[in-house]
C-alpha cells in the first residue's frame, strides 16, 4: 500500500481532495485553502518532523487519501508527554472500498507518541478508529448546549438539514415569527431566556494573560495542555482568521476587586450557534462566568451556544439551563500507557483549544 | 428538646409532617401512607438499629423534624461495606430558621459509616450536605432523557420549565391535538420517533433471574449493591405498589438463541414521563436494549423516558437519541475512605435507581 509522509508538493492534491470529498464542494479549491494547509502542515508550532501527516498515492501518482497529524505537548502528573492528533481523514471515493482509510490511520498513529487522540471524529471515522484500538472516553465526549433564543435555535437546527437556498429562505421568512416567539419565551420562562448581565467586569483576553490563567486554574488536574507564548499566540491568530464559525471573542473576567475570576473564548455568529472554545476560571464562580458568556452571546445575536463540557463543572452548567449530548464530534484515544487512559477518565483538563477542533480548516 | 431515634409510635406524626409540609397537602395523611411509613422504617430489609431514622422532638410540641434513612449493603472491590442513605428530610415551617435541620443532619452523619449517600437531593439539601463535607459525584448525576412523542414531550418541557400551573392546564387541554401531531410524525419514514418492532425477545423478569443478572453483569465494575432474594423481593413488591409513578414493568431480553442479553425496569404511565429504574446487560447490546425499551414504552403510551445513565454507556444512549441533564435529583456522597470516593467519581460503580433512596419514595 503506497502510503507515505506528506510532502510540500502534495499540498494542491490534498487541498483538492479535502475540498471535493470532505467538504463536498464543486470546482477547484480556492488558493487560500492551499496556504492554510501549508501553514498547518509545515509552519505551525504544532508540527513535528518525527510525526507527519500521511498520504495515499494512487498508481497514477496522484494523492488519493490523506490524514493530517499535529503534535501537542501535555503534562501528565508533571511529566511531559506528546500527543499525536489525527484529523481530516479523506479518501477519494474510488478507493473507499479497500482498506486505504484503515492503513492511513494505522500509519499516522504508528508514529512515536504517548497518546493518540482524535477529537472531532464523525460516525465513519469513529468506526474506523474503533477497529484500530481507539476507544471513546465518555467524560471527554459530553457536549453542553445552551439555548438562548429558542425559536431561532429551532429554525437554525432545521435549516442545517435543508439545502442552502431553502435554509436561507427559511431563516428570512421565519424571522418575525421567531422574534415574537422568543419574546414570549423570555416572558414565560424568565430564568432560562431572560438573560441578565453578570457582575463580572470584562476586558479583552490576550495570549499572555490566557497563558497565566491556564497555569493558575489547572491546579487540581493531572493532565493538561502545555503552551508557550508563541504557540498560543499563533493558535489564537489562526483561529481568529477562521471566520466560518464566526468572530472569535476572547473575554477576560474580573471581580469587583480586579482579581481574575475567569475567561471564555467563543465564536459569535449572529442568528446561528456560537461554538465555545474554552471556559475557565475559579470553580466557585463558574455560574457567574456562564452568566456573562450567555449574556454576551445573546447581545451578539447568537441563537444558542455549544461547547465541550468539563465534567467537574457539569452541575453548574446544568443549573444554568444547559443540557448535554454526545453529538458534536467524537473524542477517541489510544495509548500503550494504561495510567494515561485512567487519567483521561476523570482527571483531565482538555478543551477544544487543546486538540484538532480549533485547527479546523473550515470552508 | 432533642434529636432521637424514630420510634414506632412516632409514625402518625412523621407521616403528617411529610404529608403537610413536604408534599404540601391539606388534611391528615391517609391510613395507607401511615402504613407505608411503618413498612419503610420498621419492616424493610434496609433498616438497621444502628442507623435508625431520626426525629426532632420538642416536649409539649411534638415532632417538628424528621430525617428518614436506609442502609444498603454494597461491595467495593469485593469488600463488604454498609452505605447509609439519607432522604425525606422535613422540618415544620415554624422551625426552619433554627437548628432543627442542621442537628438532624449532623446527628445522622455523625455516626460511623463506610459511605453515606443521598440520591434524590434537591438544590437546598445538596447545598446543606456540601457544607457538611459531602461531595457531588458527577458520574452519578447524569440523567438521560429520551422524548418518544416529541410534540407532547415539548409541551411537557415548556410547562415544567415555566413552572406554571396555567401552562400545565393548557398542556392538558392541548394533549389531544399533540397526540394527533405525534401520530402523524410517527408515520414519516426515517423519523427518529418512529419505532419498529425490536429484534430482541422479551419476557417478564422474575426475581431470581434479576438477581442472577445483576451478579453476572456487574463484572468489570468495582462498586455494586448486594441483594438477597428476600431483600430484592421486598423492594420490588414495594415499588410495584407505589403506583404514583405508573405501572412497574420488568422486562428480560433474550436474543434469538434465548441467551439473556439484558433487562430493564421502568414505570410506565400513559401520557406522562416513564421513569427508568435500571437498565443492564451486555455493553455491546446496549443499543438493542434501548430500542426495546423505547418501543415498549411507546406501546404503553409513555411520551418520554428519564433515567440515570451509567457513564460507560453514554455514547450508546446518545446514538439512540438521548440527551443528558443533571436535573432529576442530586447524588452526593461522603466517605472516610478516599478510594471509595475515587471509584464513584471514576464511574466505576454499577449503581442504579434501584440501589438507593429513590425507589423508596413514599410518593403522594
Amino acid at each position: 500500500m503506497p502510503i507515505r509522509p506528506l510532502k510540500e508538493a502534495d499540498i494542491p492534491g490534498v487541498t483538492d481532495l479535502y475540498w471535493s470529498y470532505l467538504r463536498r464542494r464543486n470546482g477547484t479549491a480556492p488558493p487560500r485553502l492551499q496556504s492554510v494547509f501549508r501553514e498547518l502542515c509545515f509552519e505551525s508550532p504544532f508540527r513535528d518532523n518525527s510525526i507527519r501527516a500521511q498520504v495515499f498515492e494512487g498508481e497514477d501518482g496522484q494523492v488519493r487519501g490523506f490524514i493530517g497529524a499535529i503534535v501537542r505537548k501535555m503534562s501528565a502528573c508533571g511529566r511531559p508527554i506528546r500527543l499525536v492528533l489525527g484529523g481530516n481523514l479523506v479518501v477519494h471515493p474510488d478507493f473507499r472500498a479497500g482498506r486505504v482509510a484503515q492503513h492511513l490511520v494505522e500509519a499516522v498513529f504508528a508514529q512515536d507518541a504517548d497518546l493518540a487522540v482524535v477529537d472531532s471524529a464523525n460516525e465513519i471515522a469513529r468506526r474506523i478508529l474503533s477497529q484500530n484500538g481507539f476507544r471513546v472516553v465518555p467524560t471527554l465526549n459530553m457536549h453542553w448546549r445552551r439555548v438562548l433564543r429558542p425559536a431561532h435555535y429551532g429554525v437554525y437546527g432545521l435549516s442545517l438539514s435543508a439545502g442552502q437556498p431553502i435554509s436561507t429562505g427559511l431563516k428570512i421568512a421565519s424571522k418575525p415569527v421567531c422574534w415574537l416567539a422568543d419574546s414570549i419565551a423570555a416572558g414565560v420562562s424568565r430564568r432560562a431566556f431572560r438573560l441578565k448581565p453578570s457582575f463580572l467586569q470584562e476586558s479583552e483576553l490576550d495570549a499572555e494573560t490566557l497563558l497565566q490563567c491556564m497555569v493558575e486554574f489547572r491546579k487540581g488536574y493531572s493532565l493538561w495542555g502545555e503552551y508557550d507564548r508563541p504557540s498560543l499566540q499563533w493558535l489564537l491568530e489562526f483561529m481568529a482568521r477562521r471566520t466560518a464559525r464566526g468572530a472569535l471573542r476572547k473575554v477576560l473576567l474580573r471581580d469587583d476587586d480586579g482579581k481574575i475570576a475567569g475567561w471564555y473564548i467563543y465564536y459569535a455568529k449572529p442568528g446561528a450557534v456560537g461554538e465555545v472554545v474554552q471556559v475557565g476560571g475559579d470553580p466557585t464562580l463558574t455560574k457567574d462566568i456562564l452568566d456573562h458568556l450567555f449574556y454576551d452571546a445573546w447581545k451578539q445575536g447568537v441563537a444558542g451556544v455549544h461547547g465541550l463540557l468539563e465534567m467537574r463543572r457539569m452541575a453548574d452548567f446544568s443549573d444554568k439551563h444547559c443540557f448535554f449530548t454526545c453529538r458534536g464530534g467524537w473524542t477517541m484515544v489510544r495509548s500503550r500507557h494504561p495510567e494515561l487512559l485512567n487519567l483521561l477518565d476523570a482527571d483531565t483538563l482538555f478543551t477544544r483549544l487543546d486538540g484538532e477542533w480549533c485547527l479546523d480548516i473550515g470552508d | 428538646m432533642a434529636v432521637r431515634a424514630l420510634a414506632e409510635g412516632d409514625i402518625p406524626q412523621i407521616a403528617a409532617l411529610y404529608w403537610n409540609f413536604m408534599r404540601l397537602r391539606k388534611g391528615p395523611p391517609s391510613a395507607a401512607l401511615i402504613s407505608l411509613f411503618h413498612e419503610l422504617y420498621f419492616e424493610s430489609p434496609f433498616t438497621s438499629n444502628d442507623f435508625a431514622s431520626l426525629v426532632y422532638d420538642i416536649p409539649d410540641r411534638g415532632i417538628v423534624g424528621f430525617l428518614g434513612g436506609s442502609v444498603r449493603e454494597m461491595s467495593v472491590c469485593g469488600r463488604p461495606i454498609r452505605v447509609m442513605f439519607g432522604g425525606n428530610l422535613v422540618v415544620h415551617p415554624e422551625y426552619r430558621s433554627g437548628l432543627v435541620a442542621p442537628r438532624l443532619v449532623n446527628t445522622f452523619i455523625g455516626r460511623k459509616f463506610d459511605l453515606a449517600m443521598t440520591d434524590s437531593a434537591n438544590n437546598i439539601s445538596k447545598h446543606i450536605l456540601q457544607r457538611m463535607g459531602y461531595n457531588e459525584i458527577p458520574a452519578l448525576n447524569i440523567h438521560w432523557r429520551r422524548p418518544l412523542s416529541p410534540v407532547q414531550y415539548g409541551i411537557y418541557g415548556v410547562a415544567v420549565s415555566a413552572n406554571s400551573s396555567l401552562l400545565g392546564k393548557m398542556a392538558r387541554v392541548a394533549r389531544p391535538i399533540c397526540s394527533v401531531a405525534d401520530a402523524i410524525a410517527s408515520r414519516v419514514p426515517a423519523n427518529p420517533f418512529r419505532y419498529s418492532r425490536p429484534r430482541l425477545q422479551s419476557k417478564d423478569l422474575d426475581l431470581e433471574t434479576h438477581l442472577n443478572c445483576m451478579i453476572e453483569f456487574r463484572k468489570g465494575y468495582s462498586v455494586w449493591a448486594e441483594y438477597s432474594l428476600d431483600s430484592l423481593g421486598w423492594l420490588i413488591n414495594l415499588m410495584e405498589r407505589q403506583t404514583f409513578r405508573g405501572t412497574l414493568r420488568r422486562i428480560l431480553l433474550q436474543d434469538k438463541n434465548q441467551k439473556i442479553v439484558g433487562w430493564y425496569i421502568y414505570y410506565a404511565k400513559p401520557g406522562a414521563i416513564g421513569e427508568v429504574v435500571q437498565i443492564g446487560g451486555y455493553p455491546n447490546s446496549t443499543k438493542d436494549i434501548l430500542d426495546h425499551l423505547f418501543w415498549d414504552a411507546q406501546q404503553q403510551g409513555v411520551i418520554g423516558l428519564h433515567g440515570v445513565v451509567d457513564t460507560r454507556r453514554i455514547p450508546d444512549f446518545s446514538d439512540k437519541g438521548c440527551f443528558f441533564t443533571c436535573r432529576g435529583g442530586w447524588t452526593v456522597a461522603s466517605s472516610p475512605y478516599p478510594e471509595v470516593m475515587q471509584r464513584l467519581e471514576r464511574g466505576d460503580a454499577f449503581l442504579s435507581r434501584l440501589d438507593g433512596e429513590w425507589c423508596l419514595d413514599p410518593g403522594e
